[in-house]
């Protein structure tokens, strides 16, 4: 069977370094043009999508081990960790706009950069099994 | 600027951020739901593409769940730092 589509721990990995490099960037950006206040601001975002990004990873390595174990189950696993993103992003806006008064720009585009790493890497991942089928088609 | 002309400020940024809410909402629960859907398509297809075919789907989740999540950031950007405030003050001149 081609397992060259799995999901592996280590894609979680892969993720996570993407999104801290993106992330560093915009960091890097704000602290370079702007001041220490916006570049934490930035920082607080990308820690917030990299955040998220471990829990994407971790209900989707849980999910599927439940496929493995429970078939069927997973599916629930799946909308149990949307539901609490969506919770736990709301709650990280709320707390660092409204409490920390961060700049809301700066956090908003290292957020938005990071996020850019799903793109990354769903092609990384698409690719690999674009090549694991023609390594099966011989 | 006069508390009325503030107070409806926030109201019409009230109305617009519930407005963004529920499509934040709406279109991430249609994503998931069509992104399931289509795994629960390819399993009756192929069962033994199981595992394969979710880790395919959680990662195009992650991706399709970001747009949404950036819409959040920005509604909560409208209600904690109103920006509307600002500039309708320094239009005014205060």
């Amino acid at each position: 069977m081609n397992r060259s589509m799995a999901l592996r721990p280590s894609d979680l990995g892969t993720l996570l370094v993407i999104q801290f490099i993106l992330a560093a960037v915009v960091v890097g950006f704000f602290l370079f043009s702007r001041d220490g206040a916006a570049a934490q601001a930035a920082a607080y975002g990308g820690g917030m999508a990299l955040l998220l990004a471990w829990m994407l990873g971790r209900r989707a390595l849980r999910a599927a081990e439940a496929a493995k174990t429970h078939p069927g189950s997973e599916t629930f696993v799946i909308y149990m960790g949307a539901i609490q993103r969506f919770v736990v992003v709301l709650v990280l806006f709320a707390l660092g706009m409204g409490w920390l008064a961060l700049e809301p720009v700066p956090l908003l585009a290292a957020f938005a950069a990071a996020q850019l790493g799903h793109l990354i890497n769903s092609g990384r991942v698409s690719l690999r099994a674009g090549s694991g089928r023609m390594e099966k088609l011989g | 600027m006069n508390p009325d002309a503030i107070a409806m400020l926030y109201a019409y940024t009230a109305l617009g951020v519930g407005i963004i809410l529920a499509f934040a909402g709406g279109a991430s629960a249609l994503g998931w739901g069509l992104i399931m859907g289509k795994y629960l398509e390819g399993i009756a297809r192929q069962p033994e593409m199981r595992p394969q075919l979710l880790g395919q789907s959680l990662f195009s989740g992650g991706l399709m769940e970001a747009f949404p999540m950036i819409v959040l950031g920005m509604s909560m950007w409208f209600i904690f730092a109103n920006p509307f405030i600002g500039a309708a003050k320094s239009a005014v001149g205060g």
